[in-house]
């Protein structure tokens, strides 16, 4: 009799989750003219995002990041491509007068066989990447609707009286309308697609929740009125801030957090198993955003002056009602209908949620601190910079030497310990942030802190200078 | 209160004793992030389980009456949400309705697992009177 469960007749692979498949498929969708290393400050071609691809083929993605490694140059490579990956599910015209429609790059960046690879390499990234919530939030026990809602609310009494870092770091910044546009860019990955990542569960056939959920998208959608589809608000924010509002102009500039953040958001709206973390993530990001975007646009309009505050002031109003919508018409149906599964990962969405924001929130804070700590740095690197190089000449220090043309970019990158970059000949223009850099002549240099963002833009006709792996700064000074 | 926040290791055990339901419940989280909520009382006559001993054939045994402790029981009695790095665990219950709901909540000594104790720390196997 023959066994119709024998289907099995491996050509090439026998695991769509193998590991090495997996590592050709980042390879083969970052070797493209979308992701290559340009010369671009900020990203001047609508479809391309800068992934440093030739570096990738060194990474090793395979063992899942801890919570202490969430801000190394790995996990920021991964979120960036995962980033891009992510986005050939959504439709991407170039939609302002200023923006040509490159057919050529459009294609590539929908084509089928980056499509594929990405297909074969999310799940893998994603691994990678959020693995460590299941460490870091545990969540047992037994959960009812009364113990959910009894929880929700207290956490969100508790976090509604809380100050946000990001609106502390942008008061306490010696620059704070650099801190806020930096603040908004870093909100960009998300508010210029919003809906985007919820818009994946607009489909499918999982009754009367799908309805309430799509009242929610309506609303992010403006209803039908382009004016008031919460990306354009955003638009209008990005605009009056003197910023571009191109999705990823700023592309280089979206911190490691900011992109684990809005990759969250992808990973679970496009893994389907993932629905009850959504409703209770999302249950959690409307209702922070009441108070949440209250604080941002109080501290946004101080330090940027005419600041259009109207994607701030809708979420403050319509989040009351798209809070209560999610409770009553998402979180309760889902628990009373599909038991324990989804009380468990609702509570699981809202902690990982509220997890990475506050994450997000932090990095930013320091990222502020360590551009305003720009001239302490420069200043640092005279006086270690003989006692670097001598244990360098004796081998004790890494030391690596490049030589670059003018205009060559060091496309923003981080380091998973302090460097030290010394400028033998020429100038470069170190670039310590979004808006923030220090010109580099030759004999200077600066200490660059371990997991801060930064980059390098080559002024004169040549540049040599080196890279010292300096380990920990607080040791040489 | 529906809602006991506690810092502490997670990877702790802790006790929660709720009076108005006689109930005694042992929690701790691994560092894979999984929880356990066990029913403390042993079913013989409501040892404390959590401080079940391992016997030398690395078998959990109740410290009042040796009996052994084949099946932890699950509780239902509440939730937990712990955060690891913050150091921070979440007890949650529904808020009582009439009278005020009283469940003091203690860190204990980690509940220990079968077979994962030294030779040398194990309690000898006790014959069960029947």
């Amino acid at each position: 009799m023959h066994d119709k469960t024998d289907v099995l007749d491996q050509r090439s692979a026998d695991d769509f989750l193998n590991i090495e498949l997996a590592r050709d498929a980042i390879l083969l969708f970052a070797n493209s003219v979308l992701h290559y290393d340009f010369d671009d400050r900020y990203e001047q071609h609508f479809y391309r995002r800068k992934l440093r691809p030739h570096v990738l083929k060194y990474l090793d993605f395979s063992t899942p990041a801890s919570v202490d490694q969430l801000l190394s140059y790995a996990v920021l490579s991964a979120n960036r491509v995962l980033g891009a990956m992510y986005e050939t599910d959504f439709l991407l015209l170039p939609s302002g007068p200023a923006m040509e429609f490159d057919e050529k790059e459009f294609d590539e960046f929908y084509a089928p066989g980056r499509r594929a690879a990405a297909a074969c390499a999310m799940p893998y990234l994603e691994k990678y990447l959020f693995s460590f919530l299941g460490q870091e939030i545990a969540v047992g026990g037994s959960w009812t609707l009364p113990r959910v809602e009894e929880y929700f609310g207290h956490i969100l009494s508790q976090d509604a009286a809380s100050e946000s870092l990001a609106t502390r770091a942008i008061a306490a910044s010696k620059d704070p309308k650099n801190a806020g546009q930096d603040w908004l860019l870093q909100l960009a990955p998300d508010f210029l697609l919003e809906s985007s990542p919820m818009a994946r569960y607009a489909s499918g056939s999982f009754g009367d929740l799908g309805t309430s959920l799509f009242k929610v998208i309506i609303d992010e959608l403006g209803y039908g009125e382009f004016d008031t589809k919460h990306s354009t608000l955003f638009e209008n924010t990005l605009r009056s801030a003197d910023l571009n509002h191109v999705p990823h102009h700023y592309w280089q500039y979206y911190l490691n957090s900011s992109l684990l953040l809005s990759n969250y958001f992808n990973m679970i709206t496009r893994d389907k198993r993932h629905f009850f973390r959504y409703v209770g993530a999302i249950y959690y990001a409307e209702t922070a955003f009441i108070t949440g975007c209250r604080q941002w646009a109080d501290t946004l309009k101080n330090s940027i002056p005419g600041l259009d505050v109207r994607y701030f002031n809708e979420h403050c109003h319509i989040d009351v009602d798209h809070s209560r919508m999610v409770m009553s018409n998402l979180v309760r149906p889902a628990i009373e209908r599909y038991g324990d599964r989804a009380a468990n990962d609702i509570v699981r969405g809202f902690e990982e949620s509220r997890w990475l924001g506050e994450w997000a929130e932090k990095d930013f804070q320091t990222q502020i601190a360590w551009k305003d700590k720009a001239a302490h740095y420069h200043e640092a690197h005279d006086r270690i910079f003989d006692a670097v190089a001598a244990k360098a000449a004796a081998g004790e220090v890494k030391a690596e030497t490049f030589v670059e043309p003018a205009g060559e970019l060091s496309i923003t990158h981080c380091h998973d310990e302090d460097e030290l970059c010394h400028i033998n000949s020429g100038v470069m223009e170190f670039i310590n942030g979004f808006g923030k850099s220090t010109r580099l002549e030759a004999g200077k240099g600066i200490v660059i802190e371990h997991n801060r963002l930064h980059g390098a833009l080559i002024e004169s006709d040549e540049c040599n200078y080196t890279i010292y792996t300096i380990r920990d700064v607080k040791q040489w000074v | 209160m529906g809602v006991k926040s506690l810092t502490g290791d997670p990877s702790a055990g802790w006790i929660v004793a709720i009076p108005a339901t006689r109930e005694r419940v042992y929690i701790d989280v691994s560092e894979r992030g999984e929880v356990r909520v066990l029913n403390d009382k042993c079913r013989h006559r409501g040892g404390p389980l959590h401080l079940c001993q391992v016997d030398q054939e690395g078998r959990l045994r109740c410290p009042w009456h040796g009996r052994e402790l084949k099946k932890p029981r699950p509780s239902k009695a509440l939730a937990v949400v712990a955060i690891a790095s913050k150091n921070i665990v979440h007890f949650v219950r529904e808020t009582a309705e009439s009278s005020p709901d009283v469940w003091p909540v203690k860190q204990v000594v980690r509940m220990q697992r079968p077979g994962s104790i030294s030779p040398k720390s194990a309690m000898p196997g006790r014959q069960v009177p029947n």
